[in-house]
């Protein structure tokens, strides 16, 4: 949620121009809702959802069995360093695969709030601060984080050559076991991260009650726009109007993937200023990993785009996606606020609103908002949930061995 | 890249309108005339001191919203406006004056054999106005161009 008062941009909306397009009105509805021109083509921009962005830095990326072996990995506790954490102790599937805290907790706590992995291969940047340029980056940093997984990339390599089974299907995926040749564990821990990326592409949310609604509203078909109540569509018109929150959560990710200061305060319980993107951008420059690094499967070679660093990064984090908001509480790359009325407020006030003592979004200002809006804004968000991306993808597989035949 | 905000005013102004949804509209041609039709892109601005035609497009045709887009551009000498210049290096940004902030990448420059800039990896990651920077270097001296874009 990051509405910003462009109040200029919205002025020019209401232009006369504007008022004279034509409106639609909501049939079926008890209470008659209309949307202006302007209103349904910033609604068009938010659904539908289409299928994930290819990644060609992974080729396994679409693969089933990648896939199918991924899901296996992400469950498996014995890649932490304990045996005791995995990818799902903290990406839960019954929490929209988030966890509900404010605050990872893994083989330790961690500053951060966890992001759900629901849509995470529409995702340009990974990671709060943006420090991963593809899922397969971002899968690798927690096997061995200290407070994630505490994972060891040699004794992981280790589990896959003596777990029968492991192997079998690594090897199904990637061709025979590498060995003992000249970097072999790296490559190994890439390919385990090429797996679980190639799983957590599967993971796409994207038929929620707001995507039939907005079908039915390009299409004019009424029974489909009475997905959402009255309430919701009033906060959807807020939503690409008044409360400015498409400048930021625009496109159908709802979200533009990128990093904005909102002058969020710090979770009290966390030491020290986060800077987000300001050493995300440092520390994706250093990832050995990134897109134009030696792991990068794509042929022929594109150069990845080139990232700004500058002051103005300070405290950034990135835009998260509203898709499935009412279900991975609490809010904030902190958890900073509970429930998604705290971050409301936090908006329509901007009480607590803190400087990072650096350049942030300017045009922020107290939206004051009615408490009415405010329970609009919230129905509307409540229709952005789709939690269930396909049943079997929400448990682990049996075996990690993929069988075409078989689920 | 460190350009923002806060050089010369004349602009050639882009106005946004609300049958254009995710596209920047219409340019102010006026040195349109002067080019000759087979070769002249879709909008021309004048650099802030007058030494400068900046003809641009954008490329592909519409400027999105939080995707990346490219320009071509060519650089002419406002007295001798017939063929683009080989003796001048450019280089473009673009910033969000009432955000105070520009891109968040940094666009690649290549120029062709026939003088003509290609810009790629520009990205608006936002709806609202912007202003596109064209900043022209000849013999140790750099002028400005921009237009402002309003995006939807």
């Amino acid at each position: 949620m990051m509405p910003l008062a462009a109040r200029t941009a919205l002025r020019r909306a209401a232009a006369p121009g504007a008022l004279l397009a034509m409106a639609v009105c909501v049939a079926g509805a008890q209470e008659a809702i209309t949307f202006t021109d302007v209103e349904r083509a910033r609604i068009a921009q938010l659904s539908p959802l289409g299928d994930p962005p290819p990644d060609p830095t992974n080729r396994h990326a679409d693969d089933p069995a990648a896939a199918h072996l991924g899901r296996f990995l992400f469950h498996d506790e014995r890649l932490s360093g304990a045996g005791d954490v995995s990818c799902a102790t903290c990406h839960d599937p019954a929490r929209a695969f988030a966890d509900g805290r404010a605050r990872a907790q893994g083989a330790g706590l961690g500053p951060r709030n966890t992001p759900s992995l629901l849509n995470a291969a529409y995702q340009r940047w990974l990671f709060w601060d943006g420090r991963a340029d593809s899922l397969w980056a971002q899968a690798l940093q927690p096997l061995e984080r200290d407070i994630e997984m505490n994972g060891d990339r040699r004794a992981i390599a280790g589990l896959i050559e003596r777990d029968p089974a492991l192997r079998e299907a690594y090897e199904g995926v990637f061709g025979p076991w590498p060995g003992n040749e000249a970097g072999m564990v790296d490559r190994v821990f890439v390919n385990v991260a090429k797996a679980i990326a190639a799983y957590e592409r599967t993971l796409v949310s994207r038929n929620s009650s707001f995507d039939r609604f907005a079908s039915g509203l390009a299409n004019g078909d009424p029974s489909a726009m009475a997905a959402i109540s009255p309430a919701a569509q009033r906060g959807l018109k807020l939503f690409v109007g008044k409360a400015g929150c498409r400048m930021c959560h625009h496109g159908p990710l709802i979200s533009d993937g990128e990093f904005h200061n909102i002058g969020v305060p710090p979770h009290p319980e966390v030491p020290g200023r986060d800077s987000g993107r300001y050493d995300g951008v440092r520390l994706l420059a250093a990832n050995p990993y990134r897109e134009d690094g030696a792991f990068n499967d794509a042929d022929p070679y594109v150069r990845p785009v080139q990232v700004r660093q500058g002051p103005e990064l300070w405290g950034q984090f990135r835009t998260p996606s509203l898709r499935n908001v009412a279900v991975t509480a609490p809010y904030m790359h902190q958890g900073q606020f509970e429930t998604l009325r705290d971050v409301i407020v936090f908006y329509s006030t901007r009480d607590g609103a803190v400087s990072a003592g650096h350049h942030q979004e300017q045009i922020l200002a107290p939206l004051e908002l009615t408490e009415a809006e405010i329970d609009d804004l919230i129905a509307f968000l409540q229709t952005l949930t789709d939690t269930n991306p396909g049943a079997d993808l929400l448990v682990p597989p049996q075996s990690p061995i993929f069988r075409r035949d078989a689920p | 890249m460190n350009r923002r905000p806060g050089a010369g005013r004349r602009v050639a102004r882009m106005t946004g309108t609300l049958a254009c949804l995710a596209a920047a509209s219409c340019a102010t041609p006026r040195h349109e005339a002067a080019l000759p039709p087979a070769v002249t892109p879709d909008r021309l601005v004048t650099s802030n001191d007058g030494a400068f035609i900046i003809a641009w497009r954008i490329e592909p045709e519409t400027l999105p919203l939080n995707e990346a887009f490219g320009l071509r551009i060519e650089v002419r000498d406002a007295r001798q406006p017939g063929i683009p210049l080989r003796d001048v290096m450019l280089s473009v940004d673009a910033a969000m004056p009432e955000h105070g902030h520009g891109m968040n990448v940094i666009p690649g420059v290549m120029r062709d054999r026939d003088g003509v800039f290609h810009i790629r990896d520009m990205r608006f990651h936002m709806p609202g106005r912007w202003e596109l920077y064209f900043d022209v270097s000849r013999g140790g001296v750099t002028e400005r161009a921009q237009v402002e874009v309003h995006l939807e």
